[in-house]
């Protein structure tokens, strides 16, 4: 019986809300053409990024595939260039046994005939 | 469904939408208006497309229900607080605005307020079953909740604004 009571003065404090609203509805042709032109302007986003990726695409394309084969160039010559390195690093010196080797002041060098032959020609 | 009958059954639900929609935005006239707009236009663009399971209120209800919630989420200024303030404004406003007497303007506001203070399941259960007529079954499905749930909801609701409904009661 109380229940019935709450839902039948439910039903009026709800009755009294609607009544409001509905008064101050918007209309649905001031809703609707907002949500049309809500539409159009999506549509017209999308369609201005499309438009624009396949212009960048047309313009930058060729840019990009010059960039990349001049990279590519780059990348040929650096290649080339370790391997004189690798050259350079594993020359070894004709006297580089002699800093392995310890000295006593007895050994004998390679080129010690040849300055023997030069104080010769020079008291000569 | 063409867009011209789509049409056409917008048109026909546009009054209790909107009043579903102030409902979904705690009585903001501003948003609730965006959130019909958006609805609108997520069921324009198929967005949301009515399969024909539920009844086309029961459906439309349920999009706009949705579109709210993503409102919610995504408004920052909601989650600081600051909103709380500027809706309070609005309900005031919104109040001056209307035809209606002072005594029933007091009335009403007092019955906002109440609602307000309830879990959102039960404001909308509360909502759908006596401002849009319908049966508990119908606002299950545009909650998208179990019918269990939903009574759950309509009797708890109930049963927090019976002291507010007991103190009406008494004034009348």
């Amino acid at each position: 019986m109380n229940n019935d009571k709450h839902d039948t003065k439910l039903k009026e404090l709800f009755g009294r809300m609607r009544d409001e609203d509905t008064a101050s509805t918007p209309s649905f042709n001031s809703t609707f053409p907002a949500t049309g032109r809500k539409y159009m302007s999506t549509v017209l986003i999308w369609r201005f990024a499309s438009a624009m990726a396949l212009f960048t695409l047309i313009i930058a394309g060729p840019f990009a595939f010059h960039t990349c084969s001049s990279h590519k160039s780059i990348q040929v010559a650096s290649q080339v260039a370790p391997e004189k390195w690798t050259s350079i690093t594993s020359w070894e010196a004709g006297t580089d046994e002699l800093l392995s080797s310890p000295y006593d002041g007895s050994n004998d060098m390679s080129t010690d005939s040849l300055l023997d032959i030069k104080s010769f020609t020079y008291n000569d | 469904m063409d867009d011209i009958e789509l049409r056409a059954q917008l048109e026909k639900h546009h009054t209790a939408s909107y009043g579903w929609a102030l409902s979904c935005c705690s009585q903001n006239r501003t948003e609730a208006k965006d959130v019909l707009q958006t609805a609108y236009l997520k069921i324009l663009e198929g967005r949301a497309r009515f399969g024909g399971k539920s009844t086309f209120r029961t459906w439309l209800f349920s999009v706009i229900r949705n579109t709210a919630a993503d409102e919610r989420r995504r408004h920052w200024l909601r989650r600081l607080g600051l909103a709380k303030f500027a809706e309070e404004k609005e309900i005031e406003s919104s109040l001056k605005e209307g035809k209606s007497d002072d005594e029933q303007q007091e009335v009403t506001k007092a019955f906002k307020a109440a609602l307000k203070e309830l879990p959102r399941r039960q404001q909308e259960v509360l909502h759908l079953v006596f401002y849009q007529d319908m049966t508990l079954e119908e606002a299950s499905e545009a909650m998208e909740v179990s019918i269990g749930s939903a009574r759950t909801h309509y009797e708890r609701a109930k049963l927090n604004l019976r002291k507010y409904l007991d103190a009406q009661g008494d004034e009348t």
